[in-house]
């Protein structure tokens, strides 16, 4: 889960890292509480690259109510306003996750401000190392101590509340002390069960199925197409989005109840299709170690209960197969042998 | 001669007394897997499917021999699960799902300085067709021959061993190696693995969006290996910023694309199948 720039800052400033003095305004009778002549407006969504999209500004007293205002209407809930600072320079540190070398990694440039990717093209001007213990960041950034300092605190918010990238960008230099004028901060969200507190807020970030999903634990991502993908299994519900779209058809979003789905989960996988209401549904079912005939029984049973009018065309194969064959087809429900007979089905239903 | 495990390989299960240990404990053994011992504090002198439970793998380790341990225990617990079968010298599979990632970090740091496996997280586990199986990919799917399967996926496994079968293609050893951040053996590891096994004489590669593995894998095949190799990348038309079921599966930025991916690997000479169901044409 990432944060957004206030909660990260919230959490620099618990950790002893210097932020910009600023007030967040959710309303505009909060500016009253502002006293800076010259701010910083900064729209608080997840989007990176808010500079490029205009949801930073840069104001004075007189044009900020305008300029908060016109943010605000595009529906973005809050905004941080913080006092202009004057810098000496700015860089970049981040702390993150190499998956592949397993280990923290901790990258340094002394050019901030802009982002990773473009930054990783100029190799020479980047400080790269990994993380073993603390004193790899001492070794690592001998010649800025500062730098170093701060990398310390990154390593500690990372291993307590269990990051998986903590990067200040810009980081300013205000003549010998360090401002992060920027936080980006993504949270594990399976570790999400002992830090209650970011719980919280990752559920605030849901929407309605999304939420449905993480208490049952499915896994559901909304997409803008007509064809629902349901399956028991990532990656196979991941493989038979791209075969939909590959056939010309678009998916309304991704449904994975997950390996040994019980007929419990099944059910709520059943509401969310029929509450977000797409214009059909695709069930690709490899049951493994999840057991057809409960897919089907819980397709028909909700059917029966709910009077379900979504078309469905399922594609069924593995533990007791024929059971659920059986079930499905008695009920009427559009039941095919193979994945290109779902595609055919798919696009006259 | 397969690679990892063998029908000698002696195992335990901790976790054993759960729903999917217990469940699983009984399949494995039903593939002639030999299941020595099984772990769940607190349950010592209980038995399941006539295997004895213990309180600790050391207690179990006392009185019966095993290298492998397959992990049950759920996320919360697992990561001191593993530090105990791996300080008793066991290598690993963990079937779990929805470990902390920095949890499995330390666990792969210290599994890599004692030199041992470990297998997963969030993986079917390995079964080496006829010989053994640790986790729980269903025992029926396979089918003897010599094609080596490695896969971050499960049920692209089921359906890619599924379809191989269904065409008469036997496979040799099957190895997930999980949809987790972070696996503690990548595709390099077991690539290496099929290289060296005589049994093994083609490759399957079943990738997914996230990470960088199959870019790695790519470089590492066009070198040393000399077996042909047959991968699938699922997400291509996933979108940036959202796991796609696996924790792993999620595109940051530029970084995990499957664009990325089948381009490095149909550079490294690997043909790249544009859905799991053509595998067994091209093998």
């Amino acid at each position: 889960m990432r944060l957004k720039e206030f909660e990260g800052k919230e959490i620099f400033k618990k950790y002893g890292i210097a932020v910009p003095k600023g007030v967040l305004v959710k309303s505009l009778k909060d500016l009253n509480k502002v006293p800076f002549d010259e701010c910083v407006v900064k729209a608080q969504v997840l989007s990176g690259k808010r500079g490029k999209s205009g949801l930073i500004k840069i104001v004075d007293k007189e044009k900020l109510k305008t300029e908060v205002s016109s943010m605000l209407k595009k529906n973005i809930g809050s905004v941080l306003v913080e006092e202009k600072i004057k810098f000496d320079k700015e860089s970049y540190l981040s702390l993150s996750l190499d998956t592949f070398e397993k280990k923290i990694i901790c990258l340094f440039s002394e050019e901030g401000g802009i982002d990773i990717e473009s930054l990783a093209k100029n190799k020479s001007k980047i400080v790269k190392f990994f993380i073993d213990d603390k004193d790899s960041i001492r070794k690592g950034l001998t010649k800025y101590p500062n730098v170093a300092e701060m990398a310390a605190i990154l390593y500690k918010i990372m291993i307590e509340l269990d990051a998986e990238l903590v990067e200040i960008n810009p980081l300013a230099t205000v003549g010998n002390k360090m401002v992060a004028l920027d936080s980006k901060i993504i949270l594990d969200d399976n570790a999400l069960f002992r830090h209650k507190e970011f719980e919280k807020l990752k559920l605030e970030q849901l929407d309605e199925f999304e939420r449905k999903a993480w208490d049952a634990e499915l896994h559901f991502v909304d997409l803008d197409g007509d064809v629902g993908i349901v399956g028991v299994g990532a990656g196979l519900v991941m493989a038979t989005m791209d075969l939909v779209n590959f056939n010309g058809m678009k998916p309304a979003f991704f449904l994975d109840a997950g390996g040994g789905a019980s007929l419990e989960r099944m059910m709520v996988a059943m509401n969310i299709i029929d509450k977000r209401k797409p214009k059909k549904v695709f069930f690709n079912i490899f049951g493994g170690i999840t057991r057809c005939d409960e897919i089907a029984t819980a397709i028909v049973d909700y059917k029966k209960k709910h009077g379900l009018k979504i078309p469905i065309v399922v594609r069924i194969i593995g533990t007791n197969e024929k059971e659920a064959k059986k079930i499905l087809k008695e009920n009427s429900i559009n039941c095919v042998d193979s994945v290109e007979d779902a595609m055919k089905k798919l696009k006259v239903i | 001669m397969s690679i990892l495990i063998d029908k000698n390989t002696k195992a335990i299960v901790q976790g054993i007394t759960g729903k999917h240990g217990s469940f699983h404990t009984a399949l494995m053994l039903k593939y002639g897997t030999k299941i020595v011992a099984g772990v769940t504090p607190g349950k010592k002198g209980e038995k399941v499917c006539d295997v004895p439970v213990f309180d600790s793998v050391k207690e179990a380790l006392n009185k019966h021999e095993a290298d492998w341990s397959i992990i049950f225990v759920p996320a919360a617990f697992t990561k001191s699960a593993c530090m105990e079968a791996l300080e008793n010298k066991l290598n690993i599979v963990v079937i779990t799902e929805g470990i902390p990632v920095l949890d499995m970090l330390d666990v792969v740091n210290f599994a890599e300085k004692r030199k041992l496996h470990v297998i997963g997280p969030n993986t079917p586990g390995i079964i080496s067709v006829g010989e053994s199986k640790l986790g729980i990919v269903p025992n029926n799917l396979v089918k003897n021959g010599n094609v080596g399967i490695v896969s971050r996926s499960g049920t692209l496994t089921y359906e890619v061993v599924t379809n191989l079968t269904k065409n008469n293609i036997g496979q040799s050893t099957v190895v997930g190696i999980g949809g987790d951040k972070i696996a503690g053996t990548n595709f390099i590891d077991i690539l290496k693995m099929f290289e060296e096994d005589d049994e093994t004489k083609k490759i399957v590669l079943v990738g997914e969006i996230g990470g960088n593995q199959e870019e790695e894998a790519a470089k590492y095949i066009e070198k040393n290996v000399s077996k042909p190799v047959v991968a699938y990348i699922s997400g291509l038309t996933a979108p940036k910023g959202k796991s796609m079921g696996h924790a792993g599966a999620i595109i940051y930025g530029n970084v995990g694309t499957a664009e990325s991916k089948i381009e490095a690997l149909k550079n490294a000479g690997v043909k790249v199948v544009k859905t799991p169901y053509e595998i067994y044409k091209i093998i």
